[in-house]
């Protein structure tokens, strides 16, 4: 499914590839019309000699004029159809994006009651609660110390149910459920806090902004600070190798070129002769999900410092990577990135200091980054990817947006806990990117490719970036 | 006067008009053909799962553009053959 560009439009890319046929064929039948029109069955009969076939050259001259009148009805009618199709596909969208908005509403009221009512059984019940739970820890204590193979097993059959039900984390309703909770989890804390819920609503996204994803995720990181975890440091970019490489061809010769070992950024400068040079940044996804921060800036902090709206170490490193590459705030630049490289990508999109000509995201979550509608902006999403929903739901940025069900036809496996997550299935939507013949993605592209035109040396160079203790 | 000398005005006259009308049968037949290609354009109808009044009524309006394209190629056979027809008739009244 592709939308986006004008409202959040949903809709297959079979539905407008029949508007770009039937906008083909009312052309068609245009020119056949005119052809029609340039002949004059008329004129041979006005010919000396010819009186013996002028009935058959009459009917000829009425066939072809219904023949004319007909083609031009088809062609008025295709283009019709043309219209009336991608009206329908736009008024859809429109028809999904105000369903989501209300979704989103109902969720964010239904969690602030949640919250509230979660205060007030709390005060009441918390006694029993407190001594329930103190029980409960002391029975697993002494369980486990009479009995430390049973306790293990009961430890065991709990990490079995966990991995029986893995596969409910690619439900794509769980994970639109997941994107639509996120960004209501502050209208819970607000509600058990006991503010109203007219007073939660203003507060909240549809009103001043002041509770949303990036509060929340922010007192997350906050708490998480107090024990020494999720913890931002200074960084360190290094470039570790370099390579005359080849400009950019589509979307899924980009997703291939996202890095994936231990450089997270690669820069490809474009140069010609008389010409500025021109950039196109690829960047990796997370590659530690441990709580402490260690050497790797595409880590956990990073992610959380990212969505709660903070220059994350991986964002600083990219930056440090643009500077030492030559990118200037008026150097053209394209950004393709996967996962966290994703969400730094519109970062840097929606900063402003850079000229960013084009963005490309893979699985990011992205979606309350407020990059500007005048980026040209390609968003994959897999509906059966838990991780670009954790960016909660789309804010106020278009993206062309496509999603893909990865595992449509067939179980997840199991042993990845969102398997649709995988670099490789992006890279296997990018290639059906490329051969979906859809007209705002082929305008997407042509904007992408645009930087690029013209270069006759493409030097390619991977940064590493490490974390500073 | 002689009948299909080159010097004979009425034989020129009817040579020309043949040579047009053999020209007009080419073109014709050129027409079909790309009305031909054109309607494998025409979607079927059948390709998407989109469904409700506005598919009802997209299936309607496709229903016509085939039917209004199938009339179009009726006419241009039929116009096809009485070309052909006038080409016969020409050719028995000079032979």
């Amino acid at each position: 499914m592709v939308g986006g560009g004008g409202s959040i439009a949903v809709a297959t890319v079979t539905l407008f590839d029949q508007a770009q046929r039937l906008e083909q064929l009312e052309r068609n039948l245009e020119e056949c019309v005119r052809s029609l029109g340039a002949m004059d069955a008329g004129a041979a009969s006005r010919l000396t000699g010819t009186a013996a076939c002028r009935p058959a050259l009459e009917q000829a001259e009425r066939g072809i004029d219904d023949a004319r009148a007909l083609l031009g009805l088809a062609g008025v009618r295709s283009g019709h159809l043309a219209a009336g199709l991608q009206l329908s596909a736009d008024v859809y969208g429109a028809g999904e994006s105000a369903l989501a908005a209300l979704g989103e509403r109902l969720a964010g009221d239904f969690a602030a009651g949640l919250g509230f009512l979660a205060a007030r059984w709390g005060l009441v019940l918390a006694p029993g609660l407190l001594v329930a739970g103190s029980r409960a820890a002391l029975a697993y204590s002494v369980a486990s110390t009479v009995a430390p193979d049973a306790t293990r097993r009961g430890g065991d059959a709990a990490e079995r149910w966990i991995a029986g039900h893995r596969s409910i984390l690619s439900n794509p309703r769980f994970v639109q459920f997941a994107r639509v909770s996120i960004v209501s989890v502050d209208e819970v804390v607000a509600g058990a806090g006991g503010l109203p819920l007219p007073v939660v609503r203003m507060l909240g996204d549809d009103g001043l902004g002041l509770l949303g994803l990036d509060t929340t995720v922010g007192a997350v990181a906050i708490g998480a600070s107090v024990f020494g975890g999720l913890r931002e440091t200074p960084v360190r970019t290094v470039p570790v190798s370099r390579a005359s490489s080849t400009r950019a061809d589509g979307f899924a010769d980009r997703a291939a070129r996202v890095p994936s070992g231990n450089a997270q950024v690669r820069i490809d400068r474009y140069s010609a002769p008389g010409q500025p040079d021109r950039f196109e940044v690829y960047l990796g996804g997370t590659a530690d999900f441990s709580l402490a921060s260690g050497k790797e800036p595409w880590d956990l902090t990073s992610n959380v410092s990212a969505l709660s709206g903070e220059p994350s170490g991986a964002y600083r490193a990219v930056v440090d990577a643009l500077d030492q590459a030559g990118v200037e705030a008026k150097s053209p630049l394209v950004v393709t990135g996967y996962s966290q490289g994703g969400l730094v990508a519109a970062q840097l999109a929606a900063s402003g200091d850079y000229d960013v000509r084009g963005l490309y995201t893979l699985g990011a979550p992205g979606g309350q980054v407020d990059v500007p509608r005048d980026v040209p902006w390609v968003a994959v999403e897999h509906t059966d990817d838990l991780v670009p929903a954790l960016g909660g739901t789309w804010a106020t940025a278009d993206p062309v947006l496509v999603r893909r069900e990865v595992f449509s036809d067939r179980p997840p496996p199991l042993e990845l806990a969102v398997p649709a997550h995988a670099a490789e299935h992006y890279r296997a939507t990018a290639e059906l990117i490329d051969a979906a013949n859809e007209s705002r993605l082929r305008a997407v592209g042509a904007d992408f490719d645009a930087v690029g035109r013209g270069a006759e040396r493409v030097e390619t160079t991977w940064y590493q970036a490490s974390r500073v203790p | 006067m002689p009948q299909g000398s080159d010097s004979d005005p009425w034989a020129l006259s009817v040579m020309i008009a043949r040579r047009m009308l053999d020209e007009q049968a080419a073109a014709l037949v050129v027409l079909r053909a790309r009305i031909d290609q054109a309607r494998v354009l025409a979607p079927s109808g059948a390709e998407t799962a989109w469904a409700g009044p506005a598919r009802r009524l997209y299936d309607a309006g496709l229903d016509e553009l085939h039917r209004a394209i199938s009339s179009a190629e009726s006419s241009v056979d039929a116009a096809l053959a009485d070309t052909r027809r006038a080409i016969d008739t020409l050719a028995s009244h000079v032979g």
